[in-house]
C-alpha cells in the first residue's frame, strides 16, 4: 500500500522486470547444465560397483580382485560349485516362503488397517510395523538368535532348531510391514462403497470378500509378495545370525568367504541373481502398471516403494 | 411432459413384477460420538411414491438413506418395509437397491457382469439371467456397451449402468444417494426427466437423496426438506414452495428476500413488520405462532418483485437504488439497494415504463399475499 | 443382542418402548480389526519378545567362560562395561561415521532428488526411478564387494596410479573406504523420500512465488526447501537409522581401522559368546539411535516453529504499517 507513493521505485522496478527474461533464461539454463550433470554423475556412482561386478564375473583368474582375462569359466565354475548352488537353493526356497507368509500377514493387516481409520489399535500396530523398519538389523538379528535358542533347546520346540524356519520367520519380519503397508495403500484408494454395492445386491460377507475386495486388492498382494521375495534373496545379516550348517543361505555364503578369499564364481552368481532380481521387479512393475491401467488409479511402484 | 423419443430409457422393455414397498421410520435416530446425525425421525414413505430427502450436507440426508438401505444401523427407532420389521437386518437381507453417490461400479467387471451381479444372489436361474440383464441393459439403451469395463464409460453411461444394476433386482424400493452430483447440467436435467418417466412406469418406491432443490422439485411426488438431523416440513412440492413453515425451509427452496425487523401486528389471517425504511404486510397465516413486537423474518420471493419508478406510498413497498440488472434467460433480475442498506432482489419481465439505468431511483413493490413472516429464533 | 430380540419378532413395528438401545458406529460389517490379529501376534512373539529377552540378558552376566549369560545377578554392570573406553571408542566412530555420512548424502542426493523431480520431464522421471533402484535391489554386499574390488591394491584404480607415478595407493580398509561405502549403500534411500516430497510439490507454487516477486534463489529458499522438508526428515531418519546399524559395509571395506557398533555387537554373540555384553551394546545402540532421532525431530521441529514465526512477524508488521 504505501510502495504506490514511491513512484521512481516503481518505474525502475518495471524496467527491471522487462529486461529480466532473456539474462534469466541463460541464468536457468546453467542451473540446469549444473543439474544435469550432478543427476548424470549421480547415476553413474549408483551403478559403478554393479557394473565393476559384472566385468570381473568374467575374469578367468583365481582371485576376484585380480584380473587376469576374460572368459566364461566363472559361469561354469559357480554352476558345478555345490556350496554355492545349495546356497542359491536355500535363498529361493527361504524367499519363496517369507515372501507367502509376508503376503498372507500383510494384506489381513493391510485390509484391516485400511478399514478401520479410526480404532485405537491402528496407531499402535502402524508403529509397530515402522518399528521393524527402522530397528537396525543387526539388534533384530541378536535378539532372535537367542530366542530361538530358547525355543528350540529350553522349551524343546525342535521345529526352531531348523535353519529353514528360523530363517523364514527372521525375513517376514521386515517384510511383512512392506506388504502390509502396500496393501493398504491400495484398500485406502478403493471406495468402501464397492463392497457395500456388493452386499446391497445381496452377496454374504464371505462373498464379498472374494468376489470384490480379494480381486482389487491382489495387484497389491502380488507386488508386497515380490519384493518381500527380493528383499529376502538380499538379506545377510540376519541370515548369518539365525541360519545353521547346512541351511547357508547365499549371502552368507558369500559373506563367510570374504573371512578367506573371493573367488570370480561369486561375481558370476551375483551377476545371474541380480538378472533374477531384475525379472522379479519387472514382473512388479508390470503388474502394478496394468492394475492401474485397468481400474483408472492405482499405487505407482515409486510410492509404493517410498512407502506411500 | 417431454415425448420420450428424445430420452435414453426404452420404456416399452420395463417391466417390474415386485410390489412397490411402504418405508416406515419411527423414532430412528442415529449418533456419530456425541453428535445425533439422525434424531427422532418419523417418516412414511407411501407405497410407489418418488420421495426426496432435501437439504444441506450434514443434515442427516444420507445417513438415513444409509439405514434404509442397512449400511447403518440406528441406535434408537426402528425402520419396517411392508410391515416387515428391518432395522437389524444386513443389506443383503434387505429388498431394497441402491444407486450409489459414485456409482460404485465393480472395475474388474464388466457391464454385464456387473448388472448380472445381484441375480446370482436372488436365485434366479441361468437361462432367465441373460434376458434380464439384456432387459435392464435395454431399458437405459446401455445394451450395446455391455462387454465394456466401467472405465471406459462416461459418467452419464456409469451412471445408467447402476441404475440397471440395481432395478435388475426389482428391489421394492430403490434408493439414490445423489446419483447425480457427478453429472453436467444438461445431462442431469435430462436424467432427471428420464427417471421420474421410468418410476412412473415401474411404480417402484423411489426415495432420492439430494442437496439440489430444482432436482428435488422436477422429479418427487413429495419432498422432505432435513436440518440438523430431524425433518423440518414435508409435503408435495408445491406446498413447500409456496408455504415453507420454517425460514429455513424457505431459503433452501428457490430464492427468497429476507428482512429482519419486529412484528407490529398479528392476527390470525396475517400480520405485519417493521424493517428500516418499510412496513411489510403479509396477507397469509404465518408458519409459526408470532409474538407482537417479537423479532420476524420477512420472506419474499424475488419473482413476486416489482419494480416501477418513482417513491414507496404504503406497506411493501420500499424506495431503492437500482444497483444492477441481468438478463437471465427470459427474464431480468434486478438487484437494488435501500438507503437503509437492505438488498432487494426481483425477478421480472421487462416492462415499458421500467427503469433500467444502474443509480436509478426506484420503488420494489410487491402484494401481501407474495409475503410469509417467521419468528426469529 | 436386543437387536435379534427385535428382528425376530416381525409385530413389533411401534417404538414407543424402544429407548437407546446402543450408542457408537455399529455398522452392518463384521469387525475387520481382526485380520490384524494374526500380524500382531506375529510381532509381538517374534519382535517383542526376543528384544524384552536381550534387554533381561544385558542386566546379567558371563559368569564362565563356557556359559553365554546369566541373570543370577542383576547390575548395570554391562553397560558400564560397553561404554569403557575401549568400545566407546567405536560408539564415537559409529555416530561420525553415521552423522557425516547422513548428511553427505543429503547434499549428494537433495541436487539429485531435485534434478529428477523438477527438471526432468514426467515421461523420462519414471526410467530414472527405476536407474536409481537398480542398484538398490542389487545384493547389499555384493555392492559393497564391488567396491572393495575398485579399492583393492590389485585393482584397475590401482593400475592407472601406478602408471602415473603415485604408487599402490591404500584406500581399502580406512574409515575413509567405509564413508564411501556407507554414502554410496544409502544415498537411493535418501534420493527416494526427497524425490517423493520434490515431485509432489505444485510447481505452480514456485511460478507464483515468482509471480509475486521472489528471486529463483528465494523461491527455492521460501517455498522449496519448505515443502520439500517432510521428505528430508524422511530421508535423514531412512539413512541414519540402518547406517547406525550397518555391519556389512564395514565389515567388507573397513578392517580394525573402520570397524563399527554393529560388528562389536555381533562379536559379541558369535565370537566372544557373551551374550549380556553384546545385549547391552545392542540396547545401547537402540537408545542412541532413539536420542539422535528424538533430537532431530526436536530440531525439525523447532526449525518448522522458526519459519512460522518469522512469516508471522512479517504479517504483524504489514498491519502495523497500514494501520500507521
Amino acid at each position: 500500500m504505501t510502495a504506490t507513493i514511491d513512484a521512481p521505485a516503481t518505474a525502475t522496478a518495471v524496467t527491471g522486470t522487462e529486461t529480466e527474461p532473456k539474462g534469466h533464461r541463460r541464468k536457468v539454463d546453467v542451473g540446469t547444465l549444473l543439474l544435469t550433470i550432478w543427476g548424470v554423475l549421480g547415476f553413474l556412482f549408483l551403478f559403478f560397483p554393479v557394473l565393476v561386478i559384472i566385468a570381473y564375473s568374467f575374469n578367468t583368474g583365481r582371485i576376484l580382485q585380480a584380473w587376469d582375462g576374460f572368459g566364461f569359466s566363472s559361469y561354469a565354475a559357480a554352476l558345478s560349485n555345490p556350496a554355492i548352488i545349495s546356497g542359491v537353493q536355500v535363498s529361493l526356497y527361504v524367499a519363496f516362503w517369507s515372501a507367502v507368509v509376508s503376503a498372507v500377514l500383510g494384506s489381513l493387516a493391510g485390509v484391516a488397517l485400511a478399514r478401520s481409520p479410526k480404532a485405537k489399535w491402528v496407531g499402535v500396530l502402524t508403529g509397530l510395523l515402522a518399528l521393524t523398519l527402522v530397528t537396525p538389523e543387526i539388534v533384530n538379528a541378536v535378539s532372535l538368535l537367542p530366542w530361538f535358542v530358547t525355543l528350540g533347546t529350553d522349551w524343546g520346540l525342535s521345529a526352531f532348531n531348523l535353519g529353514l524356519v528360523r530363517l523364514i520367520i527372521a525375513h517376514t519380519l521386515f517384510s511383512c510391514a512392506v506388504v502390509t503397508f502396500i496393501v493398504r495403500a491400495r484398500m485406502a484408494g478403493l471406495s468402501v462403497s464397492l463392497e457395500e454395492a456388493a452386499a446391497d445386491l445381496g452377496a454374504p460377507p464371505i462373498r464379498r470378500f472374494l468376489d470384490i475386495t480379494f480381486p482389487l486388492m491382489r495387484p497389491a498382494v502380488i507386488s508386497g509378495a515380490l519384493l518381500s521375495f527380493t528383499l529376502s534373496l538380499d538379506n545377510t545379516v540376519l541370515s548369518s545370525f539365525v541360519s545353521v550348517a547346512g541351511s547357508t543361505p547365499w549371502p552368507v555364503f558369500v559373506f563367510s568367504s570374504l573371512r578367506s578369499s573371493l573367488r570370480p564364481e561369486i561375481a558370476a552368481m551375483s551377476t545371474l541373481m541380480l538378472l533374477l532380481t531384475l525379472v522379479a521387479l519387472g514382473l512388479v512393475a508390470f503388474v502394478l502398471s496394468r492394475a492401474s491401467k485397468k481400474t483408472g488409479e492405482g499405487p505407482s511402484l515409486a510410492s509404493t516403494l517410498a512407502g506411500g | 411432459m417431454t415425448s420420450t423419443a428424445e430420452t435414453e430409457i426404452d420404456f416399452k422393455t420395463v417391466e417390474h413384477s415386485t410390489a412397490p414397498g411402504r418405508v416406515t421410520l419411527s423414532g430412528v435416530s442415529k449418533l456419530y460420538g456425541k453428535n445425533y446425525a439422525v434424531q427422532s425421525l418419523d417418516l412414511d414413505i407411501r407405497a410407489g411414491e418418488f420421495i426426496s430427502l432435501l437439504g444441506p450436507s450434514g443434515c442427516g440426508k444420507t445417513t438415513t438413506l444409509r439405514m434404509i438401505g442397512g449400511f447403518e444401523y440406528p441406535d434408537e427407532g426402528s425402520i419396517s418395509i411392508s410391515d416387515v420389521v428391518m432395522q437389524d437386518l444386513p443389506p443383503h437381507k434387505r429388498p431394497v437397491n441402491t444407486v450409489f453417490q459414485a456409482y460404485a461400479l465393480f472395475p474388474h467387471m464388466s457391464v454385464a457382469k456387473n448388472v448380472a451381479y445381484g441375480l446370482g444372489y436372488a436365485k434366479v436361474p441361468k437361462s432367465e439371467m441373460g434376458q434380464r440383464v439384456g432387459d435392464a441393459l435395454a431399458m437405459v439403451r446401455m445394451k450395446h456397451l455391455a462387454d465394456r469395463m466401467p472405465a471406459q464409460l462416461s459418467g452419464g453411461q456409469q451412471q445408467r449402468i447402476a441404475l440397471a444394476r440395481a432395478l435388475v433386482n426389482r428391489p421394492s424400493v430403490l434408493l439414490l444417494d445423489e446419483p447425480m452430483s457427478a453429472l453436467d447440467r444438461k445431462l442431469r436435467e435430462e436424467m432427471q426427466i428420464e427417471l421420474k418417466l421410468l418410476q412412473q412406469q415401474l411404480g417402484t418406491t423411489f426415495v432420492f437423496v439430494t442437496h439440489d432443490q430444482e432436482e428435488a422439485m422436477t422429479m418427487s411426488d413429495r419432498i422432505a426438506v432435513m436440518n440438523g438431523g430431524r425433518i423440518e416440513q414435508i409435503g408435495s412440492p408445491a406446498e413447500v414452495y409456496d408455504s415453507p413453515t420454517t425460514a429455513n425451509v424457505a431459503g433452501f427452496i428457490g430464492q427468497q428476500n429476507f428482512f429482519t425487523g419486529s412484528v407490529e401486528n398479528t392476527g390470525p389471517v396475517g400480520a405485519s413488520v417493521t424493517v428500516p425504511g418499510a412496513t411489510l404486510v403479509s396477507a397469509k397465516a404465518p408458519g409459526q405462532p408470532l409474538v407482537k413486537g417479537g423479532p420476524a423474518t420477512v420472506a419474499v420471493r424475488p419473482e413476486n418483485v416489482t419494480v416501477t419508478a418513482g417513491d414507496a406510498a404504503g406497506p411493501n413497498q420500499i424506495s431503492a437504488t437500482l444497483m444492477s440488472i441481468s438478463q437471465l434467460g427470459s427474464y431480468l433480475q434486478v438487484v437494488m439497494l435501500t438507503a437503509e442498506g437492505l438488498k432487494v432482489m426481483a425477478r421480472t419481465n421487462r416492462t415499458v415504463d421500467m427503469p433500467t439505468r444502474i443509480g436509478d431511483a426506484v420503488t420494489a413493490s410487491w402484494s401481501a399475499e407474495s409475503v410469509t413472516i417467521y419468528p426469529t429464533a | 443382542m436386543t437387536a435379534l430380540d427385535a428382528s425376530s419378532a416381525p409385530g413389533l413395528t411401534q417404538s414407543s418402548g424402544i429407548g437407546p438401545r446402543r450408542t457408537g458406529a455399529r455398522r452392518f460389517r463384521w469387525n475387520v480389526g481382526l485380520l490384524a490379529l494374526p500380524i500382531g501376534v506375529w510381532l509381538v512373539f517374534f519382535f517383542i519378545v526376543p528384544f524384552v529377552v536381550i534387554l533381561w540378558y544385558s542386566f546379567g552376566d558371563k559368569p564362565s567362560l563356557y556359559v553365554t549369560h546369566s541373570n543370577d545377578t542383576l547390575s548395570l554392570g554391562r553397560f558400564a562395561e560397553a561404554l569403557s573406553p575401549v568400545f566407546f571408542q567405536t560408539f564415537a566412530r559409529t555416530l561420525n561415521i553415521a552423522a557425516s555420512g547422513t548428511l553427505i548424502c543429503l547434499l549428494i542426493g537433495f541436487p539429485i532428488a531435485y534434478w529428477m523431480a523438477v527438471k526432468l520431464s514426467p515421461k523420462y522421471q519414471g526410467l530414472a526411478l527405476g536407474l536409481v533402484l537398480v542398484p538398490y535391489w542389487t545384493n547389499f554386499l555384493v555392492r559393497t564387494i564391488g567396491w572393495q574390488i575398485t579399492l583393492s591394491p590389485q585393482s584397475f584404480l590401482a593400475d592407472v596410479s601406478r602408471n602415473l607415478g603415485f604408487g599402490t595407493p591404500e584406500l581399502l580398509y580406512t574409515s575413509g573406504a567405509v564413508q564411501l561405502g556407507v554414502v554410496y549403500n544409502y544415498l537411493p534411500l535418501m534420493i527416494l523420500p526427497l524425490y517423493v516430497a520434490l515431485e509432489r510439490m505444485d510447481h505452480r507454487l514456485l511460478e507464483a512465488s515468482r509471480d509475486l516477486g521472489a528471486n529463483a534463489f528465494e523461491g527455492f529458499r521460501r517455498v522449496t526447501v519448505p515443502l520439500a522438508l517432510p521428505g528430508i526428515g524422511a530421508g535423514l531418519l531412512l539413512v541414519f537409522v540402518p547406517l547406525m546399524g550397518d555391519y556389512i559395509t564395514p565389515s567388507v571395506l573397513g578392517g580394525a581401522a573402520g570397524s563399527m557398533v554393529g560388528q562389536m555387537v555381533a562379536s559379541q554373540f558369535q565370537t566372544a559368546q557373551n551374550w549380556a555384553l553384546g545385549s547391552a551394546m545392542a540396547i545401547l545402540l537402540m537408545l542412541a539411535i532413539l536420542a539422535v532421532v528424538v533430537v532431530f525431530a526436536i530440531i525439525f521441529k523447532v526449525i518448522g516453529m522458526v519459519i512460522d514465526r518469522v512469516e508471522r512477524v512479517n504479517v504483524l508488521d504489514d498491519a502495523k504499517g497500514s494501520a500507521a
